[in-house]
């Protein structure tokens, strides 16, 4: 039992040293200004003072793009160093998870891709047809091995030769014309 | 109207649609148009332009007093084109006149099929002219010709003798061992000799042609290597790297390579088959169009086949390569570890992890194994078919006694023999996808343009150490002006020190002063004369560089010093060597001055190394030195040796010296301090100190750090 309190608190103890600064409804407000999100963050000091700390403009960023889209964000200032993090959006009123699901689907613009209307491959490239939710799409891949990555049993993301991000979201819900085109290259 | 400053497209707008929009740039504001509507944005208070890169897609914004603001958006395609209108924009409102190129700006999607061009280039993987290149490669195989058009003579008479053989055949059977009466012993012997006359003269042709081909081959590769090094050795640091070294050693070996392979048995193979295809045709159509359409009609089928049957299976194959990839850098990347792996007990995870690789890979070959042994007879089987037609009507024929059993002979020689050049004509566009692939990355680098070439009228100067920065601006080819409007004056003999954060362009500034680039804007100047009409060769003979990574190429120690000058003399080597501190170790090494260094010879220690590039700078003996980190991986105690040595180096030469380690400048006559592209402060130590500017904060932060523990105490009583 001794043994047991003692590990609990090496752990605690492990988490203090982190020192990451959680953003929650509690200590921070997200708001909205000129398009861009912004942050006014609710400070306690050492000697039990508060402050305000205000950023007009907030960067986010996913600490875990592939696996966690709306947990683990990391909000950034201008020169990339970490403000705070987020855990998850349901630490946030309706509004602010509003705002920052849409700076996300800005920042990680990923159109969605629900048919692959022909795949190709010459000279090492491969060039792609494909429906999306954002329409038409057209891109070539350079690799093509190496920039499909397959997330879990049933994702797919696509990286074309620009940088370009693609997904689809699960394989067994596209045709079977579709699947047989990519299933070479998975 | 063309007042314009610039103008670009965009593909995205503020709800994540795609549009198609446009935004033009004028003197007083920008004008954005997208789908039917006009917006306004007013150049007033605007202080900079930025180009904010996203992960799927990037922004185009201005950043004002009150804050940012959006211009437009687009997927990452548009890259290049925001990030260079925001270079541009950023260079007008720092003064700099718009120029009619301004107004360009790369295109990113192929005019012809509207897929993107491969990055930074203008090239579409999939319009690229084909003819145009071979017909760029034939020019450069000039000195090879010979050899080609000779391999050709060989192989029309390779093909012509092939034709010969069973006609002589047919003779034999027919005018001796099946005639009526006894034929002469000597004709009978001279028909066998001519038919072995015949196969030795093939075998003999045979010999010749793969050494007219190799004579060929290499002469091409030769001029193409060569080629392809200069071209590569010419450009800017700034084109070589945008590319892996893997990937030029690659195009240097590998795709000329693959293009000499082309030139030697793929053009010359398909010459040879191409001929004995047609001739074949025309002897079989004019000795029987009955016989020769009922051989040929299956072969358009077979070809067919073999197509299909290597569209299926090529991808499959490439799957199988990849998994047995995989397979292989899972083995490579659990045995490097291994020290991890059983550090955490992981020998059992690791396992599984490569059986599961295991697995895959051998699934899928079973799986293509089976493919191919269903295949393979299929094709091989319709491939014959012919034959049995040939083989019926042929039957009748002879029992009809309209044919001999000799032209019979010859003729199932020769339908045996048509359906290799179909074989291979089969395959031909496999290789010649492969080919093309190799010529379009071969001239991709050709093509390249030389961005820092010498000007015509480049003159030698001798350069005395005066160096001017006039308005310098300069950003490679990502977002961000990584120098902007940098202005100084280094009087001859002076020592510069660069300071400031990583990343505020130290390095940059440097490799402009060596003219590894060109400023974008403004001017470098040297003794008055600007850097560009300085000739290259003449600039670099007279400036020296000790850098943070020595590289010491393959060889003994007296050539990695001497690599600056290989005719100098023993006496100044060892002058050289001394003065850098190298002598006192290098007499230490048995084989002295001759030990192997550099990759596979003796490994000399970080402080050793440094010293042999000081060694080979002060042989140099250059006006311009330039230390960039010179002493940054070393210890304490070696730096401050290095440092002595250096100092002899430094003494009446125009030095640049970049040092994270503040203390390593001390004897530098000024400090710069470059903050985020700008020069934010200049002066000496003890000026910049009592600013207590951005010097005096860095200073400050290193004091802290290298604050040992007990120290603590007393220096906190003392602030």
């Amino acid at each position: 039992m001794n043994e047991a309190s003692q590990e609990k608190e090496t752990v605690r103890k492990l988490s203090d040293v982190a020192e990451i600064r959680y953003l929650h409804r509690g200590n921070t407000e997200i708001f909205l200004k000129n398009g861009f999100p912004g942050a006014r963050i609710l400070c306690r000091q050492e000697d039990g003072t508060k402050t305000v700390e205000e950023h007009n403009r907030i960067w986010l960023h996913r600490a875990f793009p592939f696996d966690l889209l709306e947990e683990y964000i990391s909000v950034q200032n201008k020169d990339q160093e970490e403000i705070g993090l987020i855990r998850e959006m349901a630490d946030f009123d309706e509004a602010a998870q509003e705002i920052l699901r849409s700076e996300l689907e800005h920042k990680y613009y990923t159109p969605r891709i629900t048919r692959i209307v022909s795949l190709k491959e010459a000279h090492g490239y491969s060039f792609w047809q494909a429906e999306s939710d954002a329409g038409e799409l057209q891109f070539t891949l350079q690799d093509t091995f190496r920039n499909l990555l397959r997330v879990g049993e049933d994702k797919v993301f696509v990286f074309d030769n620009y940088g370009n991000r693609y997904v689809i979201e699960s394989l067994k819900a596209l045709d079977r014309h579709s699947l047989r085109r990519i299933e070479l290259y998975l | 109207m063309d007042n314009c400053i610039t103008r670009i497209p965009f593909n995205l707008d503020p709800d994540n649609e795609m549009i198609s929009g446009q935004v033009e740039f004028f003197a007083d504001g920008l004008r954005i148009i997208a789908s039917g509507k006009e917006k306004w944005i007013p150049m007033e208070g605007v202080r900079e332009f930025r180009c904010d890169v996203g992960v799927g897609s990037v922004a185009l914004e201005v950043c004002r007093e009150n804050g940012d603001h959006l211009i437009c958006r687009g997927t990452m395609d548009y890259l290049a084109v925001f990030s260079a209108a925001s270079k541009r924009m950023n260079r007008f409102l720092d003064g700099a006149v718009p120029t009619e190129e301004w107004k360009q700006y790369k295109k990113a999607v192929c005019p012809k099929c509207h897929r993107p061009y491969l990055p930074d280039s203008e090239i579409c993987p999939r319009c690229t002219k084909k003819g145009g290149y071979l017909r760029r490669l034939w020019k450069m195989a000039k000195s090879s010709r010979g050899y080609i058009y000779l391999s050709v003579l060989i192989f029309i008479a390779v093909a012509a003798l092939n034709l010969v053989l069973p006609y002589l055949n047919r003779v034999l059977v027919d005018d001796y061992i099946k005639a009526d009466q006894l034929p002469e012993a000597g004709q009978y012997v001279l028909a066998v000799l001519m038919i072995l006359l015949v196969t030795f003269a093939v075998r003999l042709l045979g010999i010749a042609r793969s050494f007219v081909q190799v004579r060929a081959g290499t002469e091409l590769i030769v001029v193409l290597r060569q080629t392809l090094f200069q071209k590569i050795e010419a450009l800017s640091l700034s084109k070589v790297s945008q590319r892996t070294a893997g990937e030029l050693m690659n195009r240097v070996t590998q795709d000329s390579n693959q293009l000499q392979d082309f030139f030697t048995s793929d053009v010359g193979g398909l010459i040879e088959q191409m001929l004995t295809l047609f001739s074949l045709g025309v002897v079989l159509f004019v000795y029987d169009w009955r016989l020769a359409l009922m051989v040929l009609l299956p072969a358009p089928l077979v070809m067919l086949s073999h197509r299909l049957m290597w569209r299926y299976l090529g991808p499959r194959y490439r799957k199988q390569w990849w998994r047995g990839n995989r397979l292989y850098e899972t083995l490579y990347d659990i045995f490097s570890g291994i020290r991890v792996v059983k550090a955490f007990g992981m020998e059992k995870k690791e396992m599984d992890r490569y059986d599961a690789v295991n697995l895959r890979e051998t699934d899928v070959r079973i799986q293509n194994e089976t493919y191919f042994a269903v295949i393979s007879p299929i094709t091989n089987f319709l491939m014959g078919v012919g034959e049995f037609f040939l083989l019926y009507y042929v039957g009748n024929q002879i029992l009809d006694g309209t044919m001999t059993l000799g032209a019979m002979q010859q003729f199932s020689a020769y339908v045996a023999m048509i359906y290799g050049p179909l074989r291979w004509l089969s395959f031909m566009p496999r290789r010649l996808a492969r080919t093309m692939t190799s010529l379009v990355r071969v001239f991709d680098v050709l093509d390249e343009q030389e961005d820092v070439a010498d000007r015509e009228d480049a003159v030698d100067q001798n350069i005395v150490g005066n160096i001017e920065l006039d308005n310098v601006s300069f950003g490679y080819e990502d977002a961000k002006d990584v120098l902007r409007k940098v202005n100084l004056q280094i009087k001859p003999g002076e020592m510069i020190g660069i300071v400031g954060r990583s990343g505020a362009g130290k390095s940059t500034l440097i490799n402009l002063v060596m003219r590894m680039y060109d400023p974008d804007d403004g001017a470098i100047r040297i003794d008055g004369t600007d850097l560009r009409d300085i000739a290259q060769q003449s600039l670099r003979s007279q400036i020296g560089a000790v850098l943070q990574e020595t590289f010491l190429f393959a060889g003994t120690l007296l050539q990695n010093i001497c690599y600056s000058k290989p005719d100098a003399s023993y006496d100044e080597v060892v002058t050289a060597a001394k003065l850098a501190g190298v002598h006192s170790f290098a007499v230490k090494l048995p084989d002295g001055y001759n030990t192997l260094v550099g990759e596979r010879g003796h490994t000399l220690s970080g402080g050793e190394r440094q010293r042999v590039a000081i060694a080979r700078a002060l042989l140099h003996n250059p006006k311009i030195l330039i230390l960039d980190e010179a002493t940054a991986s070393l210890d304490t105690e070696t730096e401050k040796d290095i440092q002595d040595a250096l100092q002899k180096l430094i003494a009446g030469r125009t030095t640049i010296a970049i040092a994270h380690r503040l203390s390593t400048l001390r004897n530098a006559s000024r400090l710069v301090v470059l903050d985020h592209g700008r020069v934010a402060e200049v002066g000496t130590h003890e000026e910049l100190l009592a600013r207590e500017g951005l010097y005096y904060e860095l200073v400050m932060a290193q004091r802290q750090m290298s604050k040992m523990p007990g120290e603590l105490e007393t220096t906190e009583q003392l602030a």
